[in-house]
């Protein structure tokens, strides 16, 4: 096998593994916390025009998808509302992600509280996921747990963590462009 | 069911399908889950809201930084970094052998945590890379790859009135102030940022594997672990250290912003020697005395081409600068030699404070406008030339007003519902 280099074929692993959650979550587009329930409802809505037969097919892809565009419709709209911020065009045309809330030390602090309040157990397996990469499969195995306990670890852990973290209502929700 | 019991259901559903279903390609989810999943959708705006939650909570999870800091242990007397466990409320099971082994001996449970963990950060984001390589397969949980995107340039930049605290990758704190612009790029080799515009002050995380580098116009400033404020001005570059010390590069043409993380601007040429020369007067209360002799503040080293991957070999001579020392760059790329300074007061922007000494009230308005979003601005010559000297607290422009006034006899109007002071001598009307 001819050598290739490790950024070459990560970027050939991504184009073959491509899922519309990727997409999803590393983009220029985004959604503001504040306006995630009522993105929602129109996401609800448009889900209901299409038949559910064809949403069966990839239902994640429809979701993400239609978050998108309405985030990015809604964005076009407010920001020909909006006197025009240079700052925001800086970040159009580079190739960089911007820095969102979630860079902020604050924030980073904020998280480290939320995760807090998990058991100790829930901890370990986000950071061995997270921090180490591992699966949830392999995190079983290191821990000497059942799939099914780790599972519900992540269950409950994304549970709990939706009510606890207090991320500034100005935090975004990062889409792929569609 | 009241509407919370309902949502914390909705939530709990939606946390099971976002692990079942949300991160897994099409191909590996069987055809009645994604059937069922597409009716729970359909159930509610509220179960499609929570789904984007679910999102947005695994997002946040793969850009938090401080995992090292997480305890895994059960309640532990002296836990570091104030993270308390569960108050009790949670059941788990006894820890297994090997992993969080509470007990009588602590030493050797401490060992064996800290054998099972990996405690270099960027070693354990290859080790992810090559498994994720060699893995291919889409169930490899995209919550890694997310940490793989931070291989990307990242910019941050604040507008007016606006000051932000960040944190980098790789555990760096930067804090900048206002109209300020950066933009991050970390390689595997070196962390490389660069200061686009503005001033901000650096908290760099020791990583002995990767230099932290700052580049500010012809400017560059190397640091391993340390803290040091740099400012981009209008024609200078200043550059102040807090803590530890930093190597400063000058060179004579400007590095424009390198596109690729390896590559610095091609075409750097030779610095000129830093003889002491001119230095800029305008920097508040700053000077450097012209035609000193300045061998024995200056280290010079014959460097090669920093590991910067642009394959051209430089001269190049570094300033060395320890706790307490400012070095002031033109942008002839001459610098003078480190000063000493009172680095509370050089670096009190930091702080949110504005240290003026003798600064002609014109600069010292620019400078609180930067800040805040009232704005200043001053009717008459004269005023406009009167030294100002002292400390303020750069989020309040009444602390300069209440100056003024008790200074000299003026007339302060509000404009523009309050957007806007304006100052004049009364004498002027």
């Amino acid at each position: 096998m001819t050598q290739v280099s490790p950024h070459a074929r990560l970027a050939e692993w991504f184009r073959r593994w491509r899922t519309p959650l990727r997409k999803f979550l590393v983009g220029k587009g985004t959604i503001r916390v504040a306006d995630l329930d009522d993105v929602a409802q129109e996401v609800f809505l448009r889900l209901l025009r299409y038949e559910a037969a064809e949403i069966v097919e990839h239902p994640q892809a429809y979701l993400f998808k239609m978050a998108s565009n309405v985030a990015a419709e809604w964005a076009m709209r407010s920001r020909n509302r909006q006197e025009h911020e240079p700052h925001w065009l800086d970040g159009l045309t580079t190739e960089d992600r911007v820095a969102d809330d979630l860079d902020d030390l604050a924030v980073q602090r904020e998280i480290a509280r939320a995760l807090s309040t998990l058991s100790a157990r829930e901890r370990q397996v986000l950071k061995l996921h997270f921090d180490e990469g591992l699966t949830q499969p392999q995190i079983a195995a290191r821990l000497a747990l059942s799939p099914r306990v780790v599972r519900r670890d992540f269950e409950k852990s994304y549970s709990k963590l939706r009510g606890e973290l207090r991320v500034p209502s100005t935090g975004v929700l990062t889409h792929g462009p569609e | 069911m009241d509407p919370n019991e309902r949502r914390e259901r909705v939530t709990e559903e939606a946390s099971y399908w976002w692990n079942r279903i949300g991160l897994r390609a099409p191909a590996d989810i069987s055809a009645a889950d994604r059937a069922q999943f597409t009716e729970w959708l359909r159930e509610s705006p509220v179960n499609v809201a929570e789904m984007l939650h679910m999102a947005r909570v695994h997002q946040t999870l793969g850009r938090f930084k401080l995992w090292q800091d997480v305890s895994v242990e059960p309640a532990e007397a002296g836990n570091v970094v104030a993270l308390h466990v569960d108050s009790g409320t949670n059941v788990h099971s006894q820890p297994r052998a090997g992993v969080g082994k509470q007990g009588g001996d602590g030493a050797t449970a401490g060992e064996t945590e800290i054998a099972s963990r990996v405690t270099d950060r960027s070693t354990a984001r290859w080790h992810m890379k090559r498994w994720c390589l060699a893995a291919g397969a889409a169930a490899v949980v995209l919550g890694s790859m997310l940490m793989l995107f931070h291989i990307d340039a990242q910019t941050v930049a604040t507008g007016r009135a606006e000051r932000r605290e960040v944190m980098l990758d790789d555990g760096s704190v930067v804090k900048l102030e206002p109209e300020t612009k950066l933009r991050v790029s970390f390689a595997k080799d070196q962390r490389r940022v660069t200061l686009q515009r503005g001033r901000a002050l650096f908290h760099v995380a020791k990583d002995r594997s990767r230099p932290f580098l700052v580049q500010a116009g012809n400017t560059s400033v190397r640091a391993v672990g340390t803290a040091f404020g740099v400012e981009k001005k209008r024609r200078n570059v200043v550059v102040t250290v807090a803590e530890g010390k930093v190597a400063v590069l000058a060179s004579t043409r400007e590095n424009s912003d390198a596109s690729s993380p390896a590559g610095a601007a091609a075409g750097s040429r030779q610095d000129s020697p830093l003889a002491g020369g001119e230095v800029d007067g305008a920097r508040n209360g700053g000077s450097v005395d012209g035609g000193q002799d300045h061998q024995n503040a200056v280290v010079s080293q014959k460097d090669a081409a920093r590991g910067t991957g642009d394959g051209v070999t430089q001269e190049t001579e570094e300033v060395l600068l320890g706790a307490g020392q400012q070095l002031t760059v033109e942008p002839t790329g001459s610098a003078g030699s480190p000063r000493t300074v009172d680095t509370r007061r050089e670096l009190a922007w930091s702080e949110g404070r504005l240290v003026f000494d003798a600064t002609p009230m014109a600069e010292v308005i620019e400078e609180f406008n930067r800040y805040n979003r009232v704005q200043l601005r001053v009717a008459d010559a004269s005023l406009a030339a009167r030294p100002v000297s002292g400390v303020f607290q750069a989020s309040d422009p009444e602390t300069l007003v209440a100056f003024v006034r008790a200074g000299a006899p003026v007339s302060v109007t509000r404009e523009d519902a309050g957007r806007v002071i304006v100052i004049e001598s009364a004498a002027a009307h």
